[in-house]
């Protein structure tokens, strides 16, 4: 089915909800806020209040404090801060790896800190995409590109077909590199491939730590604008980074400092 | 909320379809649907489980790893069926090799007068028709069961005759004929012709006048003589002759010798002599015994090479020769005809019987023994699993991100240690195999028990894989979904050893009310208690103190600041990981411990079963007479001599006096400086001169210091003695009885004891006993016997005690191997971020040399502590157990303590080699991993 929609017209365009008629409008950028509109029919993720506490013998940390942010698809959101402001708990929390210890989190409308490991995991398998930092991480090291998307859409339970994997991979500047494996590929082709992994089978979030932190600039400018690329497939794009080049091209922003949101549009 | 969940449920399943993928379809109430339909099947399908089996060859370290493992935990699970079966087969081979070859053949017979002794004179003579029958159906009884069988004839003493007639009772002479194939190459012959007939011993044909070539006339009978063999009593027994050597010694000392054995060169020459001798009782003329012939067919079997199994099979197809045989017409049921006593060999039954008896014995202790070491094997087995999810790292964990649960992470991991854990299994079980026929009591095994442990081989493969692979997938689902920064449960803290120990403590209190030794008919057995205590100690024990080790390496750590670089990296890399540390620390501590006590109990029960034997004799050896014997210098040259009388009596109870030469008398005597506060040669010293008007004794067994009365005899002839103990002991060399033994100078006596004192000299010695027979026959007594120390315990069967304990020290070597691959696996589990941190070390200036020492530091002090405490935890329960190790409570002395130094300095130097290895191998590693390389993938 997919195919045939993908035979109708350009794969980048395919939303028949409000994000679609952004997306075509090609103004991803000027979205409107979308817990103003309808968060439930736009936010691939939103965040309300919430904490987390880390708890040792001896203390207890507070790693996020009343956070509340939403995660439009279709848009990148940047969260910047120095170490220990609690960017990797909230990617936690997002990637439905953690829950929160208080407030709440919707991933596609349902609530994370609900859920049970399994139905996590689940929601995780469908809907959420992560992507390491390192990025050979991201990718099984004796598949050839190709099947690397292949086992990423499997794994989400979709059949995609050579057709459509091919034609992603070449909209990222791939499709020369379809039988090679990671290590025939630079760092930078690697974290594309890995991005293309990301959004196969049409996860509603995203999730990126550090992307460009191992890669040149050269290679991380061209992994910025894949993610530039893939924003129009309606996925919400929620990226970890020191990179003020990340920042730049993020249409929201979410700066943490000390657990506290500092920032944020 | 609410409303958001309802929005998102109203939304098309097919509003969100892309190219890049079809959504998945709806599986809970809830919401949109965010499972997909994905199977089992369908996950299996994909390449990494498609690929697994192949993916696992391609990761060397892991394949070792896991292989090694496998067969550790095959080898566990394999060796307790194994064992056993190799103790019972040795138990009955070692019995068998103590007795006469063939107590290991089937063997079945009859024993029946051939003449028609008791046959009413109108009834047709059927002797010939029946002999033939039975000398036709026992062989084929056998035969029908698959056995070969050959003849023996042992005839009734037949009388001599001179021309059909017998002497009087008075100058009777008596020969027995004897029939086996293959007797006359198992004699020395002196003389022989041609042809069929009889060999008479050199005796007879001296006495008789009988060349070869002449007839022998018995029971009126004439058989030729074709040879004269070299008489058998004259020669040692050969084994042949084993279980006939009562044919022709005169072996319980009766007035009348046995009679002369002619041997017959075939089966007629037998019965010509042996059917003569029952016509001759027929008719009432010549007969003067009331014997049978016996006629019994043997069916050799390889006494090295049996087995439980084969032995039970041979005993049940002897018993269906039997009675088929026997029931052939001529049974003794049938009236007026002959007596007929059919019989089977019982003596491997008894065999059989005793040997089952100390695999039952083996069984209690050889089990849980077994348990652990597998449970053990399982722990590595795991660690394996744990290991290869490190090194499998970057794929599960990606796998896990992607929403892929631990169980299809397990199937993963199945699927590709498959092929290793298999080569393992294999490995293992050969392996064990291999040690019990190198190491094993025996290398004959069982086929039911070869079956057993295939089978516990295939149950540890397949639990062994399924843990690996659980482990596996846990630990590959944690380096996504672990949760960090959680507060510990209480579960956590729960010093679960305290369980082992209360169960310790429990088993120990049990022990106490028990034998530790007990013995099945004559084989000691070893109470399971004496073993499960201490493996359930150690291990509880272990743990423990490695718990409270753990405790002050935080302030360890902080005071390391001021030290030599090396050793603060080893504090440093040891305080880490603490549980890693504490775990390793625990795991080398157990092996240390189990064989320590395990090797301190098998020296120790040797020990004492050595001493009780020693005291019972006296010496290694007494040489013992009939008649009087007087101290020479040549009986002081062969050794000491013992005045043993038997009937004695202090006070009236009764007792055993050893009269000795206080001179001479400690330099042969056996003694342990713990059987009384003073040495013997001190106590000796007291005994020549008189204590007053008394004779000065020494006493064991409960007799107090001071004046007693000792009587030498039992009857009113008894020669009264006014005594003075003058020291005891608990123990003094010579006593053989539960009753008091007293020590005194033999020439204070000065008196000869009268004949119910029933003394009896002995010649202690540790040396040749020759000179001290030569001795007695010089001085006209006549030689008893050589007492020695293996006849102490001749009938009592210690095989069980060793073995149990050589099964346990088998564990705690088995154990310090998984010890060992449990180092290793924890260096290769830290070696990559030891080799990070031993990259950026070396920027800062640290030298090889000493990142080497601090490796060797770090591993050092981790065995080093493991064999203190290993050391210190087995020698708290020796001092709990060894002293209930009785082997023989009746028998003094009551256990001694034996330290094996040899073991000892075998673990120490293990210890050390084990040290420098590893530490070497973490230094190579270290050294040729490429930093650069190392600090690209963060650690």
């Amino acid at each position: 089915m997919a195919d045939d929609r993908a035979s109708d017209s350009s794969w980048e365009f395919h939303w028949g909800d409000s994000s679609f008629d952004e997306a075509a409008d090609g103004v991803p950028g000027d979205a409107p806020s979308v817990l103003v509109t309808d968060p439930a029919r736009t936010a691939a993720a939103s965040v309300i209040d919430v904490g987390k506490v880390y708890r040792t013998a001896t203390e207890e940390v507070n790693a996020l404090l009343d956070v509340s942010k939403v995660f439009p698809r279709g848009r990148i959101t940047a969260i910047a801060g120095p170490s220990g402001s609690g960017k990797s708990s909230l990617l936690r929390i997002l990637a439905c790896v953690d829950r929160p210890s208080s407030g709440t989190v919707l991933v596609e409308g349902r609530d994370v800190a609900t859920l049970r490991v399994r139905q996590r995991r689940a929601l995780r398998r469908a809907s959420v995409s992560y992507m390491f930092q390192n990025p050979i991480d991201n990718l099984v090291d004796y598949l050839p590109a190709r099947e690397q998307v292949r086992l990423a859409s499997r794994l989400r339970g979709i059949r995609t077909g050579a057709e459509e994997i091919e034609r992603l991979l070449r909209v990222l500047g791939l499709d020369h590199r379809l039988r090679h494996t990671p290590h025939q590929l630079s760092g930078g082709e690697q974290q594309r491939l890995a991005a293309a992994c990301a959004v196969i089978g049409h996860p509603a979030i995203v999730i990126a730590d550090e992307p460009t932190a191992e890669l040149d600039s050269a290679a991380a400018d061209r992994v910025l604008e894949a993610f530039r690329d893939l924003r129009a497939e309606g996925v919400a794009f929620v990226i970890s980074s020191h990179d003020p080049r990340v920042v730049a091209i993020a249409d929201h922003l979410l700066r943490l400092d000390h657990g506290r949101v500092v920032e944020s549009n | 909320m609410p409303s958001i969940v309802e929005d998102r449920v109203s939304e098309p399943a097919t509003s969100q379809k892309l190219t890049t993928g079809q959504p998945a379809p709806s599986a809970d109430g809830g919401g949109r649907d965010t499972r997909p339909p994905r199977t089992a099947r369908g996950l299996l399908l994909l390449p990494p489980w498609i690929r697994a089996p192949m993916l696992g060859l391609r990761q060397p370290g892991a394949f070792f790893a896991v292989a090694v493992a496998a067969a550790i935990l095959a080898c566990a699970a394999a060796s307790a069926a194994l064992f056993l079966s190799s103790a019972s087969s040795a138990s009955l081979q070692q019995q068998i090799n103590d007795r006469c070859d063939n107590a290991a053949y089937p063997m079945i017979g009859t024993q029946t007068y051939l003449g028609p002794f008791f046959r009413p004179e109108n009834e047709a003579d059927v002797r010939p028709e029946f002999t033939a029958q039975t000398d036709q159906a026992y062989p084929e009884a056998l035969a029908r069961q698959g056995m070969d069988s050959n003849p023996i004839f042992i005839g009734a003493q037949s009388i001599l005759t001179e021309n059909g007639q017998a002497p009087s009772a008075q100058n009777a002479r008596f020969v027995r004929p004897f029939y086996r194939p293959g007797a006359v190459d198992q004699i020395t012959v002196l003389d022989s012709g041609s042809g069929n007939g009889i060999y008479v011993p050199s005796f007879v044909a001296e006495r008789d006048q009988i060349s070869v070539g002449d007839s022998l006339e018995a029971d009126g009978a004439s058989v030729p003589v074709v040879g004269i063999y070299q008489n058998l009593y004259d020669e040692p027994v050969r084994d042949f002759w084993c279980s006939y050597s009562s044919l022709f010694n005169n072996e319980t000392n009766a007035n009348t010798p046995p009679a002369d054995l002619v041997i017959a060169t075939d089966e007629a020459t037998f019965y010509d002599l042996a059917l003569a001798r029952d016509n001759a009782n027929s008719q009432g003329g010549m007969g003067f015994f009331d014997e049978t012939s016996v006629r019994m067919w043997e069916v050799p079997v390889d006494p090295d090479t049996v087995t439980s199994t084969s032995a039970s099979e041979n005993v049940a197809r002897q018993d269906v020769a039997f009675r088929e045989a026997r029931s052939i017409s001529g049974d003794p049921t049938r009236p007026g005809d002959f007596r007929e006593d059919s019989f089977q060999s019982e003596e491997l039954s008894r065999l059989i019987d005793r040997s089952q008896r100390l695999e039952n014995g083996l069984r209690g202790p050889v089990i849980p023994t077994a348990v652990a070491g597998t449970i053990l094997a399982m722990l590595l087995v795991m660690a394996a699993g744990s290991y290869w999810a490190d090194r499998r790292l970057r794929e599960v964990r990606l796998l896990s991100s992607r929403g892929v649960g631990p169980g299809a992470l397990a199937v993963k991991a199945a699927l590709e240690l498959v092929i290793p854990a298999a080569l393992g299994t294999v490995a293992g079980y050969y392996l064990a195999r291999g040690l019990i026929a190198l190491a094993g009591p025996a290398d004959d095994l069982d086929p039911d028990a070869l079956r057993s442990a295939i089978l516990t081989t295939i149950a540890g493969f397949v639990i062994g894989l399924i843990l690996l692979s659980s482990v596996a997938g846990i630990r590959s689902r944690n380096f996504t979904e672990k949760p960090i920064g959680h507060k510990r449960s209480w579960l956590s803290l729960i010093p679960y050893e305290l369980i082992l120990l209360g169960a310790a403590g429990y088993l120990w209190w049990q022990l106490r009310g028990q034998e530790a030794v007990v013995f099945d008919g004559s084989v000691a057995q070893v109470n399971g208690l004496l073993v499960s205590f201490p493996l359930l100690f150690l291990a509880g024990a272990a743990v423990l103190v490695v718990r409270l080790i753990m405790v002050v390496l935080p302030a360890l750590r902080r005071r390391a600041h001021g030290w030599s670089p090396a050793a603060f990296v080893a504090v440093n890399q040891l305080t880490a990981n603490r549980v890693v540390s504490a775990s390793l620390l625990a795991a080398l501590c157990l092996p240390i411990a189990v064989l320590t006590y395990s090797a301190t109990l098998t020296a120790s029960s040797q020990r004492t079963v050595d001493s009780k034997a020693l005291t019972s004799v006296g010496a290694e050896r007494a040489v013992t007479s009939f008649g009087d014997l007087e101290a020479t210098p040549a009986v002081d040259a062969a050794g000491t001599l013992v005045a043993r009388y038997q009937a004695a009596f202090v006070d009236g109870a009764e007792a055993t006096a050893l009269g000795v030469d206080p001179a001479d008398f400690a330099s042969e005597a056996y003694w342990e400086d713990s059987f009384a506060e003073q040495d013997l040669e001190s106590m000796l010293a007291q005994l020549p001169d008189m204590a007053g008007d008394r004779i000065p004794v020494l006493a064991a067994g409960g007799v107090p210091l001071g004046p007693i009365t000792l009587e030498l005899g039992g009857n009113s002839q008894a020669l009264s003695l006014d005594a003075e103990v003058v020291a005891v002991a608990d123990v003094l060399p010579g006593r053989r009885t539960a009753e008091p033994l007293i020590l005194l100078d033999d020439r204070l006596i000065g008196v000869e004891a009268p004949q119910s004192a029933n003394l009896r000299y002995e010649i202690w010695t540790n040396g040749d006993p020759e000179p001290a027979a030569a001795e007695i026959r010089e001085q006209g007594a006549r030689l008893f016997r050589v007492f020695t120390t293996t006849e102490v315990f001749e009938l009592a069967n210690f095989l069980g005690v060793s073995w149990t304990f050589g099964y346990l020290q088998a564990l705690a070597g088995f154990v310090g191997v998984i010890a060992i691959g449990g180092l290793l696996l924890y260096l290769e589990t830290r070696q990559r971020k030891r080799t990070a941190s031993y990259a950026m070390a070396r920027r800062m200036g640290l030298s090889r040399w000493t990142h080497f020492r601090s490796l060797l530091a770090e591993l050092g002090s981790v065995l080093v502590v493991a064999l203190i405490v290993g050391a210190g935890l087995a020698a708290a329960a020796i001092a709990m157990a060894y002293r209930q190790l009785d082997v023989d409570p009746i028998r003094e002395p009551s256990p001694l303590l034996a330290i094996p130094w040899i073991t000892l300095a075998g673990i120490a130097a293990a210890t050390i080699v084990v040290a420098f290895g590893t530490a070497g191998y973490a230094q190579r590693r270290s050294d040729r991993a490429n930093p650069a390389e190392v600090l690209r993938l963060g650690g």
